[in-house]
């Protein structure tokens, strides 16, 4: 049908060239119209199975829909296609961040900036990357005492990590809090990094609404903190808790610091 | 980079993402926003000229994901909104069917207000969206 439309746009004197196709396709893309625009990025490429701007499109397409598995296999076949195509090597890298596989995303971004040398997504990505990578200062680990941190009764969840995602205390602890850590150092850089970028300074800390939870977050450039309450939970009261609970976690991490 | 939604009567309130932008745009003390895809590409951006848009866009994408898988992997529920507030102002983004809206606010800006607004606009996109 979308076809029909860009046959008929044309005058219906000829069908669409694969170019027209997939210009027509970018177009819908870039006014949120995915769908519409798969549609037409998978008729241009059953015409031409070698294109790379139709298998470029068709990542970007499955990434905004949050179908990374296709996502991924889209932007591979245009990196057989061509192996420094930066814009491919960039949606691969972000796909690789999100399987916490850090050290591939960052292969990926250096070969972008390698042929691209002012690619600013893929610096901006690189430097919360690296960052992530660094490991957090020497300190030693004994077990920081839960007791000590006094979080209020209504909290179902603390975290307390370093900014390198070592994990120092957790409440509850299962089979997933590693990699619920790995995620909330993940987030407190991505989120550090978009306010510096806009200008606004360090991260002082930040409130994750989700359906049934509200998580709030604190940090410096040593350790992060996680508080996660209920979904009803008053943001004003829980920012008075998050900041009696970070104070306490100081005074124990100064208390376990080396004399 | 500054792109100015102009209104598109013909489409459903929601569709027209860069009008609603431009709207949350104009709330006080609001520098700006973008609406992002998931996988990185700006859909609109109102932002003052020399903004790092591309960077912001990146971030702001690659932010969104991991928030929302931070929800259903991990059983703590679909992400809706983050608030990330710095020491000259903060940022609020909000996850919608076609991606991310992103609001950059001032230190003085109400952002309990812009809070609210992003929310209703974030609603009023999805309900377009998933039709």
């Amino acid at each position: 049908m979308l076809l029909g439309g860009l046959f008929r746009a044309m005058g219906g004197r000829r069908a669409p060239t694969t170019v027209e196709i997939f210009r027509r396709a970018r177009r819908y893309r870039d006014e949120g119209r995915f769908e519409e625009a798969g549609e037409l990025v998978a008729r241009g490429l059953q015409l031409d199975p070698s294109s790379v701007v139709g298998h470029l499109l068709a990542g970007s397409l499955h990434a905004a829909l949050r179908e990374m598995d296709r996502a991924k296999a889209a932007f591979e076949r245009v990196l057989a296609l061509d192996a420094l195509h930066p814009r491919a090597l960039l949606g691969r890298a972000r796909i690789a961040l999100e399987e916490g596989d850090a050290a591939a995303c960052t292969e990926l971004l250096r070969r972008a900036l390698e042929r691209y040398p002012d690619f600013p997504e893929a610096r901006a990505l690189l430097e919360v990357v690296s960052a992530g990578s660094r490991p957090g200062p020497p300190r030693p680990l004994a077990a920081v005492r839960m007791d000590r941190l006094r979080p209020p009764a209504d909290t179902r969840e603390l975290l307390l990590l370093r900014t390198d995602a070592t994990l120092l205390v957790a409440q509850p602890r299962g089979a997933r809090t590693e990699e619920l850590a790995a995620r909330t150092a993940r987030v407190a850089r991505l989120a550090s990094a978009m306010l510096a970028r806009a200008g606004l300074g360090p991260l002082e800390h930040a409130a994750i609404e989700g359906a049934a939870e509200t998580t709030l977050l604190r940090g410096d450039e040593d350790v992060i903190l996680s508080l996660t309450f209920g979904r009803d939970v008053d943001t004003a009261a829980g920012l008075a808790h998050l900041e009696r609970v970070w104070t306490h976690c100081r005074q124990e991490l100064a208390r376990e610091e080396p004399a | 980079m500054t792109v100015n939604g102009t209104a598109d009567p013909a489409r459903p309130r929601g569709r027209d993402v860069r009008s609603l932008l431009a709207e949350l745009a104009r709330l006080p003390g609001v520098r700006g926003g973008l609406v992002v895809a998931a996988d990185g590409l700006v859909i609109a951006a109102e932002l003052p000229a020399g903004s790092p848009v591309e960077a912001l866009s990146a971030l702001a994408a690659t932010l969104g994901r991991e928030l929302e898988l931070r929800g259903p992997r991990l059983r703590r529920g679909t992400f809706q909104m983050a608030q990330l507030t710095g020491t000259a102002g903060g940022i609020v983004l909000g996850s919608t069917p076609i991606g991310f809206v992103v609001l950059v606010a001032a230190a003085d800006a109400d952002h309990e207000a812009v809070r609210q607004a992003l929310g209703r606009a974030v609603e009023t996109v999805r309900q377009a969206w998933s039709r």
